[in-house]
């Protein structure tokens, strides 16, 4: 088991270290940089931009060098002092963005895995022990209702209908009155009294596929023998499907956990850009926009590392759980 | 887990609120106030307002004569300068407190720049007719714009309540202004023909800015949005500075910049009506406060502003900003993309229950879309078929303009060319506007022929000089969707007259981008500078920076590779601009001057437009007072309203 890890942690060195590259390659890509963005918008509004504001800019961004030089100028920084670089959009140092952002983000992403599993799990036994009954029919046509729907779409129609019949103020996560005054209950309250929106617009898509999973491998394993044969000595039914037929479906639950973590970094992007949350997700995807590339290029780079720490400890819990794994590797 | 499954209801009321009081305990560290239910920091309520309107108004703020009693604060008359400027307030005279509340697009600082950002040695008066001292107590021109004295305020205060004098200014040029590692290349307005400006003290309080030619139109470069030099404090900033302070490390110019960004670097000390307390990259709001410094004051020499603090709620998207607009969340906001004609709908329906109004706002734009034939495209062909002015009239009568208004825009604006609004006093006719805009397929057809594109191919369409049917692919921007739906127009009614139109969208980015390459046939620019703009940015009259029309001869006239002479009729307009224009500070020359530009610019039709937009609207509520009523502000960057109508007697009263 140790080597097993061992293996797949100097797997991970390579990994990142390509991660990095392609990365900033991709950002890199399209014509322009964050230059050309900032020009395209101040020739937008109406200023004269000259050359020589053009040379100040460059100047000050470093943006002339040739793109290697770029490249190692920001992994040794990440590496080696974990300065992830200024972002030109803000003018302020990407680390700070991050520090501010990340906090609520998994607030957020962490209330979501939580609502959706209190939805998912119970609901996806009960469609399954009582399969084609009434319930059945509801929870699974709402749950395909919530995934086929898009979030942003979901978004819109709360906001709207909390705008019209509850004079809520939408958008962000706090009211006004609370959004920079210290924390306490009241501003807790507050936050419980705006995110359960964003929650469950991120949580009706999770939860339909959860619901489904669930239910599918509960009904396989309903059906097989050993089930039947524990039913047969009158062992309650309650516990037949507990003690068995449930732990065994639960294993997508627990292999999926390592896609949570890149989740909880960008997985909400559309959603909070419609409904303006302090989350990374808008970070990430006005620094792609205007092509302020440390900030995109760390933002990146975190969501890939974790995806990548996020299979391993899949790995290990699925090698932990299924002993064919470990042996696999031997 | 299996035994437990049907045991849910086992945990009582007693573990429950234990277990809540723990979580909340260990969650919630700061110590007595963790259960308390209200915003920690006060005054971010709308009471601010009501309050103060019950007591008697006094010389100052009641939260700063709250600090002035702790003995945290010298008393209001040693904050002032020994002439404060005096305010004339709009309606009457306010009362203080309060809090305006106004969202912003995220990232975005315009609207910051339009507000509480602006507080110059100069400033347009309110009706965008003048230039009137500001932080200077007065100002003087002199050699026909050649020298600029400036008299400053004596006792004048920065926010940190460090005195404002001319070694300030000073320090500016010698330090910023000519320190290559900081500004490497001299800013175009800041400049005269390369050569560059000289700043000299003549005491305390006087400071004269000298160009080796006149430069007529320094002053009014200063009271743009964003002017290319701010006033910064000396005394602040020498720590940050490679000459003041040795120490610095070989990266000092990146950390002395970012020190100078007021938005971000909330210990910079400012001049202007209120100030920062936390940075603008928080991107979740930015809250500003009043200065107690400040140098305005109202009649009854009360102490401006009269708003306690003015707090930006960023926005991603339009939806949520909208929204909450309707909802009356919002006391003064207006930017061209938020109040649009799209949104006036919603806005107007949220009226009452908002409890706000859309006060009529005159937009400085003259076009919705211009159309930029490149004039200096690298095909000769297509160079020589865009330079010829029939051709152009013909293109521009085979719009059908009516039809574009109605079903693109809603039915709001007039046919108009890419001229200058009727409005502005220095061309009072509106013959360069009207000027080939009926819709007359055969007069089309006709100025095409005369041009010499008479033959055509067997399916009608008109065969250029190389014997191959005409196109003219359009670039376009995709963030301008309006654009795209009014070219579809366009493209029909181009195909009756036989020229194809096709049309290409790229990101503003690559637009730019080809543009510079000069690689492109024709592109697109919402005509944003019609007023007396035009006088400071001539952009639609002759090819400068910023022009879209011909990327060569805007090169030949702000330096730059590859450039390319001219036609001599342009090369008049640069050359009246140049003495007329800039070269004297005699407004009635300078309007004689862009006069004959315009004249040119008429006569060579250099470029074409749909339509004059309607006019915009600002969100206004109901307890905001003495904001300028309908048509009295203009949507203008080089005249940054709502700031110049003098933002620090706004107050706030009622709901």
């Amino acid at each position: 088991m140790l080597t097993f890890v061992l293996r797949r942690v100097l797997y991970m060195v390579p990994t990142v270290f390509l991660i990095s590259v392609v990365t900033f390659a991709i950002i890199s890509l399209p014509p322009g940089d964050y230059l050309t963005t900032l020009v395209a918008q101040m020739r937008a509004q109406g200023v004269q931009v000259d050359a020589g504001q053009l040379a100040t800019l460059e100047h000050r961004y470093g943006l002339g060098q040739p793109l290697y030089v770029q490249y190692l100028k920001w992994i040794s920084a990440i590496g080696l002092h974990l300065d992830f670089g200024q972002s030109f959009q803000y003018n302020r140092p990407v680390a700070d963005l991050l520090a501010q952002r990340l906090p609520l983000t998994i607030v957020m992403a962490l209330t979501t895995l939580v609502f959706t599993w209190v939805i998912a799990f119970p609901v996806g036994l009960y469609s399954a022990v009582r399969q084609y009954s009434l319930g059945d029919y509801l929870f699974t046509t709402i749950g395909f209702l919530g995934l086929a729907v898009p979030n942003f779409l979901i978004a819109l129609v709360l906001m709207y209908l909390g705008y019209r019949y509850f004079g809520l103020s939408v958008g962000g996560l706090f009211s006004p009155t609370f959004a920079d005054a210290r924390w306490n209950l009241g501003k807790v309250v507050d936050l419980l009294g705006h995110l359960w929106v964003p929650v469950v617009v991120l949580g009706t898509a999770g939860t339909a596929g959860l619901i489904r999973i669930l239910r599918n491998n509960l009904l396989d394993e309903l059906r097989k023998p050993y089930v039947v044969a524990a039913r047969a000595r009158g062992i309650r039914e309650r516990k037949i499907v507990v003690k068995y037929p449930l732990r065994i479906a639960m294993n997508p639950f627990v292999s999926t956990i390592g896609w949570i973590l890149p989740l909880l970094v960008s997985g909400e992007v559309i959603v909070a850009q419609v409904l303006s949350l302090p989350t990374t997700g808008p970070l990430l995807l006005s620094a792609l926009l205007s092509q302020d590339m440390y900030l995109a290029g760390s933002l990146i780079l975190i969501v890939s590392v974790l995806t990548v720490i996020g299979t391993l400890l899949s790995d290990i819990a699925l090698a932990w759980l299924d002993p064919r794994v470990r042996l696999g590797d031997r | 887990m299996p035994g437990n499954f049907g045991s849910r209801r086992d945990i009582s009321r007693k573990d429950f609120l234990a277990l809540g009081a723990a979580l909340a305990g260990t969650s919630l560290l700061p110590a007595c106030s963790a259960f308390s239910m209200d915003p920690e920091s006060a005054d971010r309520s709308r009471s601010g307002g009501r309050a103060g309107a019950t007591t008697a108004k006094g010389k100052e703020a009641p939260m700063l004569a709250a600090r002035v009693k702790a003995g945290s604060l010298p008393p209001v008359a040693k904050r002032l300068p020994a002439n404060p400027r005096v305010i004339q307030p709009l309606e009457r005279a306010g009362v203080y407190g309060g809090t305006w509340r106004t969202v912003e697009a995220s990232t975005d600082p315009s609207w910051l720049w339009m507000t509480v950002c602006h507080d110059h040695l100069i400033s347009w008066d309110p009706t965008w007719r003048k230039i009137i001292p500001n932080v200077a107590e007065s100002y003087e021109i002199r050699g026909d714009g050649r020298e600029y004295v400036f008299k400053l305020r004596a006792g004048m205060k920065w926010s940190d309540g460090k005195l404002f004098t001319a070694d300030d200014l000073l320090f500016w040029y010698e330090k910023i202004y000519l320190n290559k590692e900081i500004t490497p290349v001299l800013p175009s307005t800041l400049q005269i023909n390369g050569k560059p400006l000289v700043v000299e003290k003549q005491d305390d309080h006087t400071v004269t800015f000298r160009f080796p030619e006149p430069n007529a139109l320094f002053l009014q470069n200063l009271a743009i949005h964003g002017p290319p030099f701010r006033l910064l404090p000396r005394h602040y900033l020498e720590q940050f500075h490679k000459d003041s302070n040795p120490n610095l490390g070989k990266d000092w110019a990146q950390t002395f910049l970012e020190k100078i960004d007021e938005l971000n670097n909330v210990d910079l000390p400012v001049l202007t009506g209120w100030v920062p307390k936390n940075p603008h990259g928080d991107g979740d709001r930015q809250v500003w406060e009043r200065n107690p410094y400040y140098f305005k004051v109202d009649p009854d020499g009360s102490q401006l502003p009269y708003i306690d603090k003015v707090v930006f709620t960023f926005f991603q998207e339009q939806g949520p900003l909208i929204l909450q607009a309707a909802n009356g969340d919002v006391d003064l906001y207006m930017r061209a993309e938020v109040t649009t004609p799209k949104n006036r709908p919603v806005l107007a329906r949220g009226q009452k229950n908002g409890g706000y109004k859309l006060v009529k706002v005159k937009d400085p734009t003259h076009n919705t879309i211009g159309i930029c034939l490149n004039l200096t495209h690298e095909d000769p062909n297509k160079r020589r078929m865009f330079q010829n002015k029939d051709f152009r009239i013909g293109l521009s009568h085979a719009i059908n303009r009516p039809q574009i208004i109605d079903l693109v825009f809603l039915g709001q604006g007039v046919p108009w060319q890419t001229a200058p609004r009727p409005e502005v006093s220095f061309y009072k006719s509106d013959d360069m506007g009207t000027q080939y805009t009926v819709y007359d397929l055969k007069l089309a057809r006709q100025h095409l022929e005369k041009a010499g594109y008479t033959r055509t191919d067997a399916r009608g369409r008109r065969l250029g000089a190389d014997g191959k049917p005409i196109v003219v692919s359009v670039l376009i921007q995709s963030r301008y969707p309006v654009m795209i739906d009014a070219m579809e127009f366009v493209k029909g009614t181009w195909a009756k007259v036989g020229v194809e139109l096709r049309i290409d969208t790229a990101s503003p980015e690559l637009v730019g981008t080809r543009m510079d390459a000069n690689k492109y046939d024709c592109t697109l620019d919402v005509g944003e500078i019609g007023y007396v703009d035009m006088l400071t940015d001539p952009r639609w009259l002759f090819a400068t920076g910023g022009s879209s029309y011909a990327p060569l001869w805007s090169r030949w006239y702000e330096g730059g590779t590859p450039k390319e002479e001219p036609p001599e009729a342009m090369r008049r307009q640069a050359a009246l601009y140049r003495q007329k224009v800039v070269g004297t500070s005699d407004v009635d020359t300078q309007y004689a001057g862009i006069k004959e530009i315009i004249e040119i610019a008429r006569d060579e039709f250099w470029t074409m437009g749909i339509s004059r937009p309607a006019e915009s609207y600002a969100i206004v509520s109901d307890r905001i007072h003495n904001v300028p009523g309908d048509n009295r502000m203009w949507l203008a960057f080089k005249c940054p309203y709502p700031a110049v109508t003098n933002i620090s007697q706004y107050y706030l009263e009622g709901e």
